[in-house]
């Protein structure tokens, strides 16, 4: 089975792979290979693909998720592997949003933005976490 | 002819001239070869994104009630236009023959268009044409690009779902190589449903969607909006330094044919110097002689 990531500015990773889980809309999902043809929007979360029995992380801040014929192909608006993720500017991140969380009203689009901002912050130090 | 003073001090001055302009050329080579990088770098997601857009769109009837994006082009708002000059000059023809486009496009629409410039040489432009100018902004660097063009994008959904423009077009300068630069006018919304034939021949058959269709148009649209002028806008980064590239060379080059023609010049004023105080010495020798 092959992954494919692609941001707006690179294209991180084409690889063969033996498993795929991502972060989708309506809670993780899973794909194997022969998976069904399978279209999805992806939340910012953590990514975790197996190649050669092992484990690889990245950190994904949103994007979609396309399978086809044992092609999955992911494009996001960000994806770092966890090794290159830095995880003070990742803290630093996490401290900013919460606080920007606490003050926005709800339902504004600052709120939305700090939310989504939070989510991304949080799916770093996830995927940087695993590394250690 | 000129005295050999005054040529000298010409000599000089052009070489000076070529200097500066052979600075800028070096200058502009090096950004642009980043600026092709960047365009080239942004090519896969954006051909990525505009295939599922269209295998999503194939696949579904009624595609304007799905998006507000998708709803048909009307003739009762104007249309907008988002020109993409350059903020500097210095760059042979590169905003004349965007302009030159633009002008084209503007008569040829029978309602006056609204104008959104990027870059001060569209804004100046604009002013002193007297067009209905609606924003402005600066050309961005090509790292600034992706926060520009987000906020474009999001300014353009705004102004299309608001109904206050009927249809929105971008005219921009497509790079096609370091010599030619092409002014380019494409269609940014609505977006048109794909020809079908373009992709019978890979659709699948049982796809799916989750949660659904709607969702994920939601996503992928305005994304795709964003990524259309991303690259209008690396592109454009890439032509105007590629022309200012060309410009400065050819400045260059006809600062050397200047300076050799003002060089000959010169030796001839200071031979004719020379024969005329020989000839004075020699007068003077056969005058004391005779």
């Amino acid at each position: 089975m092959q992954l494919q990531i692609v941001t707006t500015n690179r294209q991180v990773l084409d690889c063969e792979v033996e498993e795929v889980y991502a972060p989708g809309i309506l809670g993780q999902i899973g794909i194997l290979p022969e998976h069904t043809t399978f279209l999805t929007v992806l939340d910012p979360g953590e990514l975790r693909y197996r190649q050669n029995g092992r484990d690889h992380f990245l950190a994904v801040s949103g994007g979609v998720a396309d399978v086809v014929r044992d092609v999955v192909t992911i494009l996001a608006d960000s994806a770092e592997p966890a090794d290159e993720i830095n995880v003070d500017r990742a803290r630093n991140a996490e401290k900013n949003a919460t606080s920007a969380l606490a003050a926005a009203l709800a339902d504004t689009p600052e709120h939305e933005a700090a939310r989504q901002a939070l989510a991304r912050a949080r799916a770093r130090l996830v995927a940087a976490g695993r590394v250690r | 002819m000129a005295s050999l003073k005054a040529i000298r001090r010409r000599v000089s001055s052009v070489k000076s001239t070529q200097q500066i302009t052979k600075a800028m050329k070096m200058v502009a080579a090096a950004k642009l070869r980043r600026a092709q990088e960047a365009a080239i770098a942004s090519r896969p997601y954006a051909e990525r994104l505009e295939h599922m857009v269209g295998q999503l769109l194939t696949r579904l009837d009624d595609n304007a009630a799905l998006h507000p994006l998708l709803q048909p082009a009307t003739d009762r708002a104007p249309r907008l236009i988002l020109y993409v000059a350059s903020d500097r000059g210095l760059c042979g023809g590169y905003n004349a023959n965007l302009w030159r486009t633009l002008t084209a496009e503007v008569t040829q629409t029978t309602r006056r268009p609204r104008l959104f410039t990027i870059g001060r040489k569209g804004h100046d432009s604009a002013q002193s044409a007297g067009l209905d100018e609606i924003d402005t902004r600066p050309m961005p660097a090509s790292l600034n690009a992706p926060a520009v063009a987000r906020e474009l994008a999001h300014r353009m959904e705004q102004l299309f779902i608001s109904g206050e423009v009927g249809t929105i077009d971008i005219v921009y300068s497509s790079f096609r190589s370091t010599l030619s630069q092409v002014p380019t006018v494409e269609r940014l919304l609505p977006f048109s449903r794909p020809a079908a034939s373009d992709l019978t021949s890979q659709v699948e058959t049982d796809y799916l969607f989750e949660p659904n269709p709607a969702t994920i148009v939601g996503y992928l649209l305005p994304r795709l909006l964003e990524v259309h002028i991303l690259h209008a806008l690396l592109e454009a980064a890439a032509s105007e330094l590629a022309a200012r590239m060309t410009a400065m060379d050819s400045a260059t080059r006809n600062a050397s044919e200047m300076i050799d023609r003002l060089t000959l010049q010169m030796n001839r004023a200071r031979q004719a110097a020379i024969t005329t105080e020989l000839m004075e010495i020699i007068s003077g020798a056969e005058a004391l002689n005779g």
